[in-house]
C-alpha cells in the first residue's frame, strides 16, 4: 500500500499565463501534466479582446484603417493592405502602378520585420539571447524606413484608399537598397548562431511535429502549414495586388517540426528580399494615389479579401449595406486558427517544449482576440 | 467639397445635408456661386471617366452554368435556396436543416473535396424573421476553389455544429456563440471564448450597444477605484 | 587619517541613500499586453538599451519586481489579472501606464475595454502615444526616477513638485 502511494503519479494541472514571459502576450494555457509530460492543454484567450469587429460597425470605412494596424501590431502594414484591397475591390478603385509596387515592397519589409521579431522572441524563449539583440538591431533599420515613409514605427497607418499618402521620400530607395544589400549577411549571422547549434537542434528538432494532412485538417495556414510540406501561399494561389508580376519561391518543409518552421521563416526572409529587389529595380514612375471618393459607400454586397500575412491567411469579410459604415467586417485571423492546434502539438512533449511550440506558431494575441 | 469626387448619385443627399444648415439670407449670394463652382468642378470629373467607361457597380447575380450548384441541387432538391455570385465569389445559400448534410457532402465528395474550412462567422439582420445568417468560407486544396456557404436561422433555433467535419470549426463556432449567442448543437464544448464565462449579453448583435459593459460582472470581479478629480 | 576619511566616507541622509538605490535599480516585470509591449521590447533591446537607466532587468515574476509597465490595452477580463499581479508585487512598487490605451482607453471605447488602468490600480507616470516611441518610455522612466527621489521613508504620499 505504501509502495503504491509513492509510485502513484497524480495528474497535475498547472496554469501558464496570462502573465508569462514566453506566451507572447496574454495567452493563458492550462496544462495537464503527468510528471513533466503534457497530457492535455487548454488555451484560454480573450484577455485582449477589444471589440474591433464591433467598432467596425460604428466607424466609416476610412476611419477603420488605424484599427487594423492594432489588430496585428507586428504586421500592421499587411493588415491594412488586406483590408484596403477588399475595399478597393468593392469600390472598383484602381491603384496606380507605382503605388502598387511600393505597397508590395513595404508589405515584404513588414514580413521581414515580423519574422525578425518572431525569431528574436522565439530564440530568447529557448535561451539564445544574442539572436534577440541581433534581430532587434536589424528590425530597427526597417522601422526607420517605415518612419521615413509612413511617419510611424509600429502602428503605421501605412496605405490610403487608392494608393499611398505620399511618394517615397528623398533617399528612400537608396536606404532600402542598402538594407537589401546588407541583410543577407545578417541572416547568415543568425544561421551561424542557430542552424547548426546543437542546443537549438535539440530543442527544436522533432518538437511539435504535424503532418501535412493533419495540418490541413486543423485549418493551419502560413509558415506552420508550409513547414509540413503543403504548398499553399496565397501570393501564388490567389495573387493579389500584383504579386503575379514578381518571381519568388515558396519554401517548403519536410518534417513539419519546429526546426523546419524556423528554416522556412528564414528562407521566407530571403525570398522577401528578392521581391523587394525586383520592386526597386522596376519601380515605375507616376502618381501614387488613384482617384478615390472621400466618402466611401461600397455597393450593397460582400467580399472576402484574403492575403498571405506573415502568420498565414489573413482574411477580411466585408459586408456592405450601401451606407458609409460597413454592415460588418469580419477579420479572419490566421493565428486564432493556428493556435487551436496547440493542443494537438504539445501533447506528449515536455513542459519546456510548450514554450518552443507556442513560439513556433508565431501568435499575436491582438489578432487572436481582436 | 466632399461630393466633388463622389459618385454622381451620392451627391444630392450630401448637398441636402450641408445646405439647409446655412442661414439663407446671409448665404444667399455665396451659395449659388458655390453651387456653380461645384458643378463646374463636377463637370470635368464626370467627363473624365467617359473614355474609360466606369465599371458597372457590382451586384448579386445568379450563378449560371455552375456545376457545383447543379450537383448540389441534384443531391439536395429541397435544401438549396439559391446560388449567387458577387465579385466573382460564389455564394450558396442552403436551408438550415440540410446545412450539415451539405457540408458533409462538400467535404467528402471526391471531386469537390472542400477540406479547408477557412472561416465561420455570422451576420445579424435585426428585424428580419430569420434573424441570423451563418457564413462559412470553404476552400479546396484539390481544385483551388474558394466558396461561401450561407444559411439563415431564426433567433430561437440552434444551428448544427460542423465540428465533426472540420476540427477548425471548434473555436470559430465558439466565437460565433460568444458574439451572437447562436447555439450549435453537437458542439463538444460550447462555451464563451473571448469574453469572460459569466459575461451577459452578445456584443455583435445589432441591438447591443458598443459601450454597454456588464456592470454585474465588473462589480463581482473588479475593485474599481474612485478617481480623484 | 583625516585624508583617509575624506576619501572613503560619504555622509548622506537615509532618504537619499534609499532613493538613490531604488531609482537606479528599477526592475520591471515582463508584462506586455498589446502594441506598446513591442515598443517596450524594443526599448529593452539593442538600439535603445534600457539598461543604461538601471531598469533593464525584466523579471518574470511580480514578486521580484518593483515596477509594472502597463503596456497596452487593458480589457476588463485582463483588469482582474492586473489587480492580482499588482497585489503580488512587494512594496515599494510603481506603475507606469504606457500609451493611450492603458491611460484612458485609447481608441477602444467599447464594451470590453477598461477606460484607463488607473481605475483599478494607482498609476505613477502616464506616457502618451499610440504607441509611445522608446524615447518616450525612457523619458517616462526618468520622470519616475525623479518621483522616487522625492520619497521619504518616514513620510508617505509625498506629491512630486512640478519641475
Amino acid at each position: 500500500m505504501a509502495e503504491q502511494t509513492i509510485l502513484d503519479t497524480k495528474e497535475l494541472e498547472i496554469n501558464m499565463g496570462p502573465q508569462h514571459p514566453s506566451t507572447h502576450g496574454v495567452l493563458r494555457v492550462k496544462l495537464k501534466l503527468d510528471g513533466e509530460r503534457v497530457l492535455d492543454a487548454e488555451c484560454i484567450i480573450g484577455y485582449l479582446h477589444r471589440g474591433i469587429e464591433k467598432i467596425s460597425e460604428n466607424r466609416s470605412y476610412i476611419n477603420l484603417v488605424p484599427y487594423f494596424d492594432r489588430t496585428d501590431y507586428i504586421a500592421a502594414v499587411s493588415n491594412v493592405y488586406g483590408y484596403l484591397l477588399g475595399v478597393e475591390k468593392m469600390m472598383g478603385i484602381e491603384v496606380p502602378d507605382r503605388a502598387r509596387y511600393v505597397r508590395i515592397m513595404m508589405t515584404e519589409f513588414n514580413r521581414i520585420a515580423s519574422h525578425l521579431l518572431w525569431l528574436a522572441t522565439h530564440a530568447i524563449d529557448i535561451g539564445a539571447m544574442t539572436v534577440f539583440l541581433y534581430c532587434f538591431r536589424e528590425r530597427e533599420e526597417i522601422l526607420k524606413l517605415f518612419e521615413a515613409l509612413f511617419g510611424a514605427r509600429l502602428t503605421t497607418h501605412a496605405f490610403r484608399v487608392g494608393g499611398l499618402w505620399m511618394d517615397l521620400p528623398l533617399g528612400f530607395e537608396e536606404a532600402a537598397q542598402k538594407f537589401v544589400d546588407e541583410f543577407p549577411g545578417h541572416v547568415d549571422e543568425y544561421e551561424q548562431l542557430l542552424t547548426n547549434n546543437r542546443i537549438w537542434i535539440a530543442r527544436t528538432k522533432d518538437i511539435g511535429v504535424i503532418s501535412g494532412e493533419e495540418a490541413i485538417e486543423w485549418g493551419i495556414s502560413g509558415p506552420p502549414l508550409r513547414g509540413s510540406g503543403v504548398d499553399y501561399d496565397l501570393r501564388k494561389v490567389r495573387p493579389y495586388g500584383g504579386y503575379e508580376e514578381f518571381e519568388f519561391d515558396v519554401p517548403l518543409g519536410v518534417n513539419g517540426d519546429t526546426y523546419d518552421r524556423y528554416l522556412i521563416r528564414l528562407k521566407e526572409m530571403r525570398q522577401s528580399l528578392r521581391i523587394i529587389q525586383q520592386v526597386l529595380d522596376n519601380l515605375p514612375d507616376g502618381p501614387v494615389r488613384g482617384k478615390a471618393p472621400k466618402i466611401l459607400k461600397p455597393p450593397v454586397g460582400e467580399f472576402y479579401s484574403s492575403i498571405e500575412g506573415p502568420r498565414g491567411e489573413l482574411g477580411y469579410y466585408i459586408v456592405s449595406d450601401g451606407s458609409a459604415q460597413p454592415f460588418r467586417v469580419r477579420i479572419r485571423p490566421p493565428t486564432f486558427v493556428n493556435l487551436q492546434a496547440l493542443r494537438r502539438l504539445v501533447k506528449g512533449h515536455l513542459v519546456a517544449d510548450v514554450v518552443a511550440i507556442i513560439g513556433t506558431l508565431d501568435i499575436v494575441l491582438g489578432e487572436i482576440d481582436r | 467639397m466632399n461630393q466633388e469626387n463622389g459618385p454622381p448619385q451620392d451627391s444630392p443627399p450630401a448637398k441636402e445635408n450641408t445646405e439647409p444648415e446655412a442661414p439663407k439670407k446671409e448665404a444667399a449670394s455665396p451659395t449659388p456661386d458655390a453651387k456653380q463652382g461645384a458643378e463646374k468642378k463636377a463637370a470635368p470629373a464626370a467627363e473624365k471617366p467617359k473614355p474609360k467607361p466606369r465599371p458597372k457597380k457590382p451586384s448579386y447575380e445568379d450563378l449560371e452554368e455552375d456545376t457545383l450548384l447543379d450537383s448540389l441541387e441534384e443531391q439536395f432538391p429541397q435544401g438549396i435556396v439559391s446560388g449567387q455570385v458577387f465579385l466573382e465569389q460564389p455564394i450558396y445559400t442552403v436551408t438550415l436543416d440540410r446545412l450539415y448534410d451539405v457540408m458533409l457532402y462538400l467535404r467528402d465528395h471526391s471531386e469537390l473535396a472542400f477540406d479547408y474550412l477557412v472561416d465561420v462567422t455570422a451576420l445579424d439582420y435585426l428585424g428580419d424573421e430569420e434573424r441570423f445568417v451563418l457564413v462559412y468560407q470553404l476552400y479546396s486544396y484539390q481544385s483551388s476553389r474558394l466558396i461561401r456557404v450561407k444559411a439563415r436561422l431564426p433567433e430561437d433555433q440552434t444551428a448544427p455544429s460542423v465540428t465533426s467535419i472540420w476540427r477548425t470549426a471548434n473555436w470559430l463556432e465558439r466565437e460565433v456563440y460568444d458574439m451572437f449567442g447562436i447555439e450549435f448543437s453537437g458542439h463538444p464544448k460550447l462555451r464563451r471564448i473571448l469574453l469572460p464565462d459569466d459575461w451577459r449579453g452578445y456584443p455583435l448583435r445589432k441591438d447591443y450597444d458598443i459601450k454597454l459593459q456588464d456592470q454585474t460582472w465588473i462589480k463581482k470581479h473588479l475593485r474599481m477605484r474612485k478617481l480623484p478629480d | 587619517m583625516g585624508n583617509e576619511i575624506e576619501r572613503n566616507v560619504v555622509t548622506t541622509t537615509v532618504d537619499s541613500l534609499f532613493n538613490w538605490a531604488r531609482k537606479s535599480s528599477l526592475w520591471p516585470m515582463t508584462f506586455g499586453l498589446a502594441c506598446c509591449a513591442i515598443e517596450m521590447m524594443a526599448t529593452g533591446a539593442s538600439r535603445f538599451d534600457m539598461d543604461r537607466f538601471g531598469a533593464g532587468i525584466f523579471r518574470p515574476s511580480p514578486r521580484q519586481s518593483d515596477l509594472i509597465i502597463i503596456a497596452g490595452t487593458v480589457t476588463l477580463k485582463m483588469a482582474e489579472v492586473i489587480q492580482t499581479l499588482y497585489d503580488q508585487m512587494p512594496d515599494p512598487k510603481w506603475v507606469i501606464s504606457m500609451g493611450a490605451c492603458s491611460s484612458v482607453g485609447g481608441p477602444f471605447d467599447t464594451y470590453a475595454t477598461l477606460q484607463g488602468v488607473d481605475r483599478v490600480i494607482p498609476v505613477d507616470v502616464y506616457i502618451p502615444g499610440c504607441p509611445p516611441r522608446p524615447e518616450a518610455l525612457l523619458y517616462g522612466l526618468m520622470r519616475l526616477q525623479d518621483k522616487i527621489d522625492l520619497m521619504s521613508i518616514t513620510q508617505k504620499n509625498i506629491q512630486p513638485q512640478a519641475s
